[in-house]
């Protein structure tokens, strides 16, 4: 029975941000996530944006977090020495309600405080993004939003907990948060229990399941579909361009990733299930009409990729308080849209709740904010690369030709604490086979190195754990008759 | 960074790479070098286990491990280096390039004349939008193939191959081979898209289904594939509402489609050909960057390694006799026609005289018999090629000979197109 000071339960982004803002204290913290690899939720499937705080409502909490969360993401992706490019935001205006309508929502926005926002004319906005539809009848730009990679920001979060400390408990469940006379004991896991007087729910769309008893509410699921363009497809912009966002949603985004690949998405419609994760014919028609409304230059010529993510959903609002049944337990929960911009804001709100709670918090002089970065060969000139070589021969193989991706960085992915265990993990901290080539070339080196790196044999390899294999059998297998084997032969 | 002089560099080290240089080392060039990215020479042949190579070129059946060897014992033979494990990062127009690799570092190397041989990759799920879940067990035909033949494992036991495209015939009697279960393969189009003899050796002996005009339209399963939903398509390839079937399966194998790599031209400055996907060739396969040369499935995608080994050769000895200094004689355009999809090359230099014939490679837009196909200058036909029956699975390879040459002017623009038939 292992105890600890607080358990989170939950290792998306959310999770990883509380975490790391708990690992600022003299606190023995645990974190269990169900999945083999962080961020294999809500976290890995999302636009990657962090939002500039325009259209955002200030009496909500998701709105006020994402207004204090924006300016902090230069100093967090400094420490956590992950790319993030504040490539700027425009609200397109496609007809005259539109402009009506934006043109109060630039007020507001001045109001809060969105740092140098301002109205571009028809002209301005087509100067800046000659692929914007010319029937577009002006925008709001806001220069402070950016774009981030969503697996990197939350590995990062995560390793850099880990480093302060944090224990981390991967591939593990958590089946029931345990209770005595209204007060939190703990959670029971899969592989046991975890005993803590302070647990915190942050399971994104799974947050309503450990106990029915518990004081948390129905989350219900939101699927966004997206379609990830080739590098090389001729259709480029810059800014990340929404239109007038609606009553439930964003709306429809045109935007590049930070790895130069043109996303559109996401659509909104409410589905059953928490693993509903297929894409639709309906869903994609939908996400490339809108995005067409946009950029109308957007075909399906160059699709790299179609995924679909899911948002959990509590109420219109962020869910984050301290439950008044039982006491010790923090929700954190319904983090829908602007959540990843959010997240270090909830962290820190998070620490505040369990603090009001009456867990004492004492800094840590040993924390260390920074997360070192991994050597991306990619960004090197060819000089500094061909040193690196003569170092680490390993970063002179290529593997991923797609994506540039070297051997060395593969296994660096595999090593590094909180390493890839998994295809996705691989691909995900990489970006080894999220090519144009989809894995077609790299997916056989990459169950080697897995084998090589990780001791994972090949028959064991997965997608993304579970039952996800690649392979299943060894070659002539099949033919045997029962109880014969390879060797036999 | 060290920079090495070369005579021919050669990118890739699949057939077209090893047979541009061998040639190239036989008519004169000094310093020969093969480029390889895989820790073997041979390319996608030396997973190509099964028959069916060498039948035109060496006049022998071989496998595609046998065809390889051939050519990678005469490039040692006639003294071309091969270089593996190096990845070429970069082609300049100035013909110079940059490598990476675990055994030889960063490389420079300032060359007299490239010939690019990166050959193709397949087309993915995500490419053709097959919508549904994102489970494992979902392959292009090539890389299972890949895992089957040279990692020695297979994907998984109830197959559903998508697409008659070679690969996916092979692949689909590989499978039944290794005792799996093949569930059938489905075809988007009204006729295969492989070789005739690939669909009744793979398929038809093997009493394989093939299930023309229907598609894969969804994939179902959370974490392992486990079924699929197919559909009838109407002419205009739209699923048919009403025709949904589905199929359990384990593995589903895409051959949906080859496209050359050219990510390499592209940054060489070279031309690509819309309708190829490949760099636009001349008749020694030079491309429109002087000196820089191109042949095998990065050009077009063949049928066959036996006429990847014959525009190899073509490329192979015009890089050796590649001299920057004489200048390039005026070329005529070749355009492309009535049922046809394309034509390589896509210039002529009509101005030489000729001892060889030219060879003319173009695919067919739609399945047709008793047809010609017609070659014409300014609207005048000046050639008739009578063909029995061409399909778009099947590369048309016309020779002209210096005598019908004769028929051509030498200024003017030459057109082919098929004509007549059913």
């Amino acid at each position: 029975m292992k105890k600890f000071d607080v358990v989170i339960i939950g290792g998306g982004v959310v999770g990883c941000a509380i975490a790391r803002e708990l690992s600022r204290y003299n606190l023995k913290i645990a974190l269990v996530e169900k999945e083999t690899e962080l961020g294999s939720g809500t976290s890995k499937a999302n636009t990657g944006l962090v939002h500039s705080g325009v259209n955002v409502d200030n009496t909500t909490l998701k709105g006020r977090l994402n207004l204090q969360a924006n300016p902090l993401f230069d100093r967090l992706t400094f420490e956590l020495n992950i790319p993030f490019v504040r490539n700027g935001s425009l609200v397109i205006a496609q007809n005259r309600e539109d402009r009506q309508a934006l043109l109060r929502d630039l007020d507001e926005a001045r109001k809060n405080g969105v740092k140098d926002v301002r109205w571009l004319s028809r002209e301005e906005l087509l100067g800046k993004e000659p692929a914007i539809n010319p029937d577009s009848l002006g925008a709001i730009y806001a220069p402070s939003g950016g774009i981030i990679c969503p697996f990197e920001y939350t590995l990062a979060l995560g390793q850099n907990a880990h480093k302060n400390g944090v224990v981390f408990f991967l591939g593990n469940r958590v089946l029931k948060i345990l209770q005595e006379k209204d007060r939190v004991l703990g959670v029971e896991t899969e592989r046991g229990r975890l005993i803590a007087p302070y647990v915190v729910n942050a399971a994104g769309v799974f947050a309503d399941e450990f106990d029915s008893a518990v004081d948390v509410p129905g989350i219900k699921t939101r699927r966004g579909q997206y379609l990830v363009y080739d590098r090389d497809y001729p259709v480029q912009i810059n800014n990340t361009i929404f239109p007038r966002p609606t009553e439930v949603s964003k709306g429809i985004i045109v935007t590049p990733t930070v790895h130069g690949n043109l996303m559109i998405g996401p659509n909104a419609e409410e589905v059953e299930g928490k693993d509903s994760l297929e894409t639709t014919a309906a869903g994609i028609n939908e996400v490339i009409k809108g995005a067409q409304k946009l950029v109308p230059d957007i075909d399906t010529s160059a699709v790299i990729r179609m995924f679909s993510g899911l948002r959990a959903v509590a109420s219109s609002d962020f869910v984050i308080k301290s439950t008044k049944k039982p006491r010790g337990l923090v929700l954190a929960a319904g983090i829908q849209s602007p959540g990843l911009t959010a997240a270090p804001v909830i962290g820190k709100l998070v620490v505040e709740l369990i603090e009001e709670l009456g867990l004492g918090l004492s800094p840590k002089s040993s924390f260390q904010a920074e997360r070192p970065s991994p050597i991306r060969v990619g960004d090197l000139d060819y000089e500094e690369r061909a040193k690196l070589v003569e170092k680490d021969n390993n970063y002179g193989q290529v593997v991923c030709r797609c994506e540039g991706i070297t051997r060395g960085e593969i296994r660096d992915a595999i090593l590094a604490p909180l390493g890839a265990v998994t295809i996705d993990g691989i691909k995900r901290r990489t970006r080894a086979a999220s090519g144009r080539c989809q894995s077609g070339f790299c997916g056989p080196r990459l169950v080697e190195l897995l084998k090589e790196f990780a001791s994972i044999s090949p028959l064991e390899a997965t997608l993304r754990g579970g039952a996800s294999r690649i392979l299943k059998y060894r070659s002539k297998e099949l033919l045997f008759k029962a109880g014969e084997k390879v060797e036999d032969l | 960074m060290k920079t090495y002089e070369i005579d021919v560099l050669v990118v890739g080290g699949g057939p077209a790479g090893l047979g541009a240089a061998i040639k190239a080392r036989e008519n004169g060039a000094r310093k020969v070098l093969v480029l390889e990215r895989d820790f073997e020479p041979g390319g996608i042949l030396n997973q190509c286990i099964h028959n069916g190579f060498g039948l035109q070129y060496f006049s022998a059946e071989l496998t595609g491990t046998e065809y390889a060897g051939r050519f990678i014992r005469r490039a040692g033979q006639t003294g071309v280096e091969i270089q593996t494990d190096t990845m070429v990062l970069d082609v300049k127009p100035s013909r110079e390039v940059i490598t990476s690799s675990a055994k030889y570092g960063l490389q420079r190397f300032q060359a007299k004349s490239i010939v690019l041989a990166m050959g193709c990759r397949e087309r993915t799920r995500d490419a053709i939008q097959i919508y549904g879940s994102r489970p494992s067990g979902i392959f292009t035909a090539g890389t299972a193939q890949r895992f089957t033949n040279i990692e020695g494992f297979i994907p998984g036991r109830q197959v559903v191959v998508l697409g008659s495209g070679d690969i996916g015939l092979i692949m689909a009697r590989r499978m039944k081979l290794e005792g799996c279960e093949v569930q059938g393969v489905y075809e988007l189009l009204p006729y295969t898209n492989g070789l005739s003899r690939n669909v009744v050796q793979c398929l038809n002996d093997f009493s394989i289904p093939l299930y023309l005009q229907q598609t894969v339209t969804s994939i179902y399963g959370g974490e392992r594939i486990a079924g699929v939903t197919t559909q009838k398509v109407d002419k205009k390839q739209n699923p048919l509402p009403g025709t949904e079937e589905y199929v359990p399966c384990d593995t589903l194998l895409l051959s949906v489609g080859l496209i050359p790599e050219n990510e390499l031209s592209r940054k060489a400055g070279v031309r690509i050909d819309s309708r190829t996907g490949g760099p636009l060739v001349d008749q020694n396969r030079m491309t429109t960057v002087p000196g820089i040369f191109a042949c095998g499935n990065v050009v077009q995608v063949h049928d066959l390694a036996d006429d990847v080994t014959v525009e190899s050769e073509i490329a192979g000895l015009a890089a050796a006799g590649f001299a920057e200094e004489e200048p390039p004689g005026k070329k005529a355009r070749v355009l492309v026609g009535n049922g046809l999809r394309y034509v390589v090359p896509q210039e002529i230099e009509l101005s030489r005289n000729r001892e060889e014939p030219l060879l003319l490679f173009m695919r067919a837009e739609l399945p047709r018999r008793k047809v010609n196909i017609v070659i014409s200058q300014g609207g005048m036909e000046k050639l008739k090629f009578p063909q029995p029956f061409i399909k778009p699975g099947e590369i048309i390879a016309l020779s002209v000979t210096s005598e019908m040459l004769g028929e051509l002017e030498i200024d003017q623009d030459i057109e082919l197109k098929v004509e007549g038939g059913g």
